[in-house]
């Protein structure tokens, strides 16, 4: 098709470049060994039915189809081609924290392989997150309203197919949801030395193994919610399908804060300053920790030794000591150590005792040496610092849900919408997108005409040139 | 590249240059060359012309006949051909190649009877086998000097050109020896396939020449390149010089055999 036919009127050029070129008549170059007989040979003058007769030339055909393809660029020449258009559509994910994965990611893979070539962006939801689409997701994220996320691709005037465990307003709707048999954790609540424990049980009621603390028991547990009492400040469901809200950990904190006198020593303010709940004061600290001075209970003192020092080979832990607890005995490179009498030991070098215990007062008995520089420090007085807040009388739930691959690291779900997973599996299906709509597509190919008129013209001027 | 193959070569070694005249030779061989005077073997009579040695007239026979007959003596000796090759801008192109076989071929019919080959270019240089081929394949371009060959002593010659420049003053001083022109030409210039207006230039002197070219003009080209021959025919017929025309085309066994052979110049 042409788009701008008026240009056709330039091929009126053409006969003018044959009548030109009959006219300029110009003599072909042509090289001989000698022009001594030539020279001999009278100059006649051509007869007239040759200056009429069309003298036809490669040359002369090349510029003429230099003009033709010249105008034909002008021309605009498009091709027209019926193709499927590309549909516009948003997938939105729902990678919310009761998401299974694998069925999710499946359905992408249907997806798209059903979209390819067409104009497809992904929405994951709750934490809005827009890009191409991705056959995996790789994250389940808190609980949220996967309602934004439509909403914002219906505004882009897209198709919308979403992928999530509950019915949702899209155009396309597939859901991963499945017959649930979840039992979970939902609420969890200290109650002086008790824990009142409440459980979602989305199947029939049945016994379960419960791990409380370090042992287990057995509970039947009923359909639908209910509620029980336990002693055990740690409570995990191992036997259930979906980890996320089988454990509920309750630890008592409380804000503690923590005078530091003596030496400053820049790793030691640093170790305290990280554990949750510990603020420096200058004084009137509930614990002080004193490098190089004595200090009242409750305190950290990191003495300068007294008594005989020597320079400890090996370090080694007190079995069980709930201060050691994550520490590691090659961590604990202390300098110029002296053994600690009447002190509950900690840690022992050279099998004897260099940090230890009385009452409040822990003791480092020499020098830190490289002991800052190595995670047990902290740990250390993190525990210390736990030990002192467990005197107190606060629970708190500090997290629920183990680590695990399809949860976010410290995910607080105990919400009994989170452990109820959906009801329903609906794939996802060809014929639900609706056909493509076929359209006319143009291509332009004027740039590929003009590039060969230049070619031609190029051409006959390269042989116009060389038989000059 | 080889300039022929071997069953080519085979068939050279049976062909030999003819010496129909007194001409420089190389040493005693081992072939027999026709020399007049002091004959050391009797080869045949032959008539009596005008300008033979009259001590050679075989007066008994006359005494017998009535007619005067030439004793013709013939010993062996091995002949030293000039071989001219023309490599002036003129010949450029298939000329040029057809004219460097043409003379590798006549330089191995001499060189084949333990004769020597003198290469005209720059400077004069006697060769013979595989030193002959490869100096005419390399030879470089430029006029034949035509002018030095009078410098030897009647030599054998063959001379390879299109004898387009008229060289004919430098050849009668050198034809004291026997003496063979071979024209070649292109199938360009024998049947130029030129039409309409035309600038012809010269590839040598870049002269250009303007003409309108039609079957009248062609016909006049044909005319004048005959005429042209007509005339080196003549100039060559004038001083017992052998001339030869060929086109470049043409098969060098076609040469050897037909034109070389028939004009006695290889027998």
């Amino acid at each position: 098709m042409i788009a701008a036919p008026i240009a056709l009127w330039g091929l009126v050029a053409i006969p003018l470049l044959v009548l030109l070129s009959f006219w300029r008549m110009k003599p072909a170059r042509v090289t001989v060994p000698s022009v001594a007989l030539w020279k001999r040979l009278p100059a006649n003058i051509p007869p007239v039915r040759s200056l009429r007769k069309p003298t036809w030339s490669i040359v002369l055909l090349l510029q003429i189809l230099a003009v033709v393809a010249g105008v034909g660029a002008l021309a605009k020449p498009v091709r027209l081609e019926s193709r499927p258009q590309p549909r516009r559509i948003a997938v939105v994910v729902d990678l919310g924290a009761r998401a299974f994965l694998d069925r999710i990611n499946a359905e992408l893979d249907r997806i798209a392989a059903e979209t390819a070539g067409d104009d497809v962006v992904m929405f994951e939801t709750p934490v809005l997150k827009r890009g191409p689409l991705s056959r995996a997701g790789s994250k389940v994220d808190y609980i949220g309203d996967p309602a934004a996320a439509i909403a914002l691709a219906k505004g882009e005037g897209r198709t919308v197919i979403f992928v999530g465990d509950r019915p949702a307003a899209a155009d396309v709707v597939v859901l991963t949801g499945a017959p649930s048999q979840n039992i979970g954790i939902v609420d969890f609540v200290p109650e002086k030395d008790r824990f009142w424990v409440k459980l979602l049980n989305l199947g029939a009621a049945r016994a379960v193994k419960v791990r409380v603390d370090d042992h287990e028991e057995t509970w039947t547990i009923d359909a639908g919610e209910s509620s029980r009492r336990t002693a055990g400040s740690r409570l995990e469901l191992p036997d259930d399908g979906f980890a996320l809200d089988n454990v509920a950990v309750a630890t008592k904190t409380m804000p503690i804060d923590v005078e530091l006198r003596g030496d400053e020593h820049a790793l030691l303010r640093w170790a305290i300053q990280v554990q949750p709940g510990a603020r420096i004061v200058d004084r009137g600290g509930a614990l002080v920790v004193s490098v190089g001075k004595e200090a009242p209970e409750p305190c950290v003192v990191i003495a300068p030794p007294r008594g005989a020092t020597f320079k400890p080979a090996t370090f080694s832990l007190a079995d069980g000591h709930p201060l050691a607890r994550g520490t590691r005995a090659e961590h604990w490179q202390l300098e110029d150590v002296a053994e600690l009498a009447g002190y509950d030991p900690i840690v022992f070098a050279d099998g004897k005792c260099v940090v230890g215990r009385r009452g409040g007062r822990i003791v480092i008995n020499g020098g830190l040496g490289s002991l800052p520089h190595h995670p047990s420090f902290s740990i250390f007085f993190a525990n210390v610092l736990e030990s002192h807040q467990s005197a107190s009388q606060g629970w708190v739930v500090r997290r629920t849900g183990p680590s695990q691959p399809r949860a976010t690291d410290g995910a607080c779900v105990l919400d009994g919408s989170a452990s109820s997973l959906g009801t329903e599996s609906r794939p996802f299906r060809t014929e639900s997108l609706g056909a493509a709509r076929i359209g006319e597509v143009r291509t332009d190919l004027s740039a590929w005409v003009a590039a060969a008129a230049v070619i031609l013209m190029l051409g006959a001027w390269l042989m116009e040139s060389r038989s000059a | 590249m080889a300039l022929f193959d071997e069953d080519f070569l085979k068939r050279l070694e049976a062909l030999r240059l003819a010496a129909r005249r007194r001409v420089g030779t190389v040493r005693e061989g081992d072939r027999l060359t026709t020399k007049r005077g002091g004959a050391a073997l009797f080869h045949s009579y032959r008539p009596y012309v005008q300008g033979d040695d009259v001590r050679l007239i075989d007066w008994p026979l006359y005494a017998r006949l009535g007619q005067l007959f030439v004793k013709e003596s013939a010993r062996e000796e091995a002949l030293r051909l000039h071989l001219v090759i023309d490599a002036s801008p003129s010949m450029r192109g298939a000329k040029l190649e057809f004219a460097k076989r043409l003379g590798a071929a006549i330089g191995l019919i001499a060189a084949g009877d333990g004769g020597e080959v003198v290469l005209w270019g720059e400077a004069p240089r006697t060769l013979s086998g595989d030193a002959l081929l490869r100096a005419i394949e390399t030879m470089p371009g430029g006029p034949p000097p035509l002018k030095r060959l009078k410098t030897a002593t009647r030599p054998l010659a063959v001379v390879i050109s299109d004898f387009w420049d008229d060289v004919r003053a430098d050849l009668a001083a050198a034809s004291g020896g026997q003496l063979s022109l071979i024209r070649v030409l292109g199938r360009d210039e024998i049947d130029p396939p030129a039409r309409g207006m035309v600038r012809l230039a010269d590839s040598e002197t870049r002269e250009v020449v303007d003409r309108f070219v039609g079957d009248e003009e062609l016909k006049a080209y044909r005319r004048l390149l005959e005429e042209d021959e007509r005339g080196w025919r003549e100039w060559a017929h004038q001083r017992e010089v052998t001339f030869v025309r060929c086109a470049a085309d043409e098969p060098i066994e076609k040469v050897l055999m037909l034109y070389l052979r028939g004009e006695g110049v290889i027998e």
